[in-house]
């Protein structure tokens, strides 16, 4: 048995042999996972909207040991700040060789979801090598647009770092 | 082997939700490439990932494994007896497995699958070792046997 604890590591594992099959095997495994963690959030989020994912987070937080703050601004916008993310952490500390898209799985589910909850989320990625990341989510697709804009002058050299679910 | 000796030592607070993402990914492989793409990567997981466990093994040293065994399973509350041999070969009682129990709450009923992945990263582990883990079922966990590989006559 894969303990819960190394989940990631196999999940990894996972990732590289979807990405020799294209971009396309990777993609469908998104939508699978977005599938799967509806199960778990989406009727919150609905609900409760951003304080639900306030919500969700605390407890993610909490079980999955992050280095992270969140900013709830009710009825605006929800932040999250992944100053050490366990998940990529654990795949780095690993005697399997790194894995380069490994990050691109948390927005390849949540931006699904969010869409799924009628709310317009944008992901800073910050580097793919490193565990830290924002995302923040907004009530008005106007406010989304203007933070994107914000993200995106941050990394002129790698597009692929500014990650959202509209236009 | 003390747990702070492992190649991988978790700490802090278990995500049981995990085992049902590992289930997602099984499944996700099996169904869209086949249990070849399930071996390979289990395989990989085994002996790449778990490379000091595999690598220990094939030396005839069973330590960190036992010790994995112990330290998880009972991070993860799982109702288990590990009977250890002093020649390295051991019995565990996996009375509930820690798995099956999870999956069960999230309301999925595939044990084959996941037991099959269980024996596939066992079968990773001893490649090329001289041991092999025997697996039986009980009825909400499993009895896994450590020993030592029968020669052929």
């Amino acid at each position: 048995m894969i303990p819960s604890d190394h989940f990631v590591k196999f999940y990894a594992e996972i990732f590289k042999y979807l990405e020799k099959r294209g971009k396309g095997a990777v993609d469908e495994y998104y939508k699978t996972i977005a599938e799967h963690q509806k199960t778990h959030c989406l009727k919150l989020f609905r609900e409760k909207g951003l304080a639900g994912m306030k919500e969700y987070w605390d407890s993610i937080i909490f079980e999955e040991n992050c280095d992270a703050d969140a900013l709830l601004e009710e009825g605006r916008s929800y932040t999250f700040y992944m100053h050490g993310c366990p998940s990529l952490g654990k795949v780095l500390d690993n005697d399997a060789e790194a894995c380069g898209i490994y990050c691109s799985h948390c927005p390849g589910w949540v931006l699904p979801v969010m869409s799924a909850a009628g709310f317009y989320c944008v992901y800073d990625l910050i580097r793919r090598d490193i565990p830290r990341c924002t995302f923040k989510v907004f009530a008005s697709l106007e406010d989304a647009r203007a933070f994107r804009e914000v993200v995106r002058r941050r990394h002129p050299e790698d597009p692929g770092l500014t990650l959202c679910n509209f236009d | 082997m003390k747990p702070e000796e492992m190649r991988y030592c978790s700490t802090g607070e278990v995500h049981l939700d995990f085992h049902g993402s590992t289930y997602v990914g099984l499944k996700y492989l099996l169904d869209h490439f086949g249990m070849e793409a399930v071996d390979e990567v289990l395989t990989a997981t085994g002996q790449k990932v778990y490379k000091s466990i595999h690598e220990r093994l094939k030396n005839g040293d069973t330590s960190e494994l036992l010790c994995f065994w112990r330290y998880y399973l009972e991070r993860e509350k799982c109702d288990f007896t590990l009977t250890e041999n002093p020649d390295g070969t051991a019995v565990l009682e996996l009375r509930e497995c820690p798995a099956l129990r999870q999956l069960a709450k999230e309301k999925i009923d595939d044990r084959p699958l996941i037991c099959h992945a269980t024996e596939k990263l066992n079968e990773a582990w001893c490649g090329g070792s001289p041991f092999e883990i025997a697996v039986e079922a009980l009825p909400r966990g499993c009895r896994q046997t450590l020993r030592r590989k029968t020669v052929a006559k």
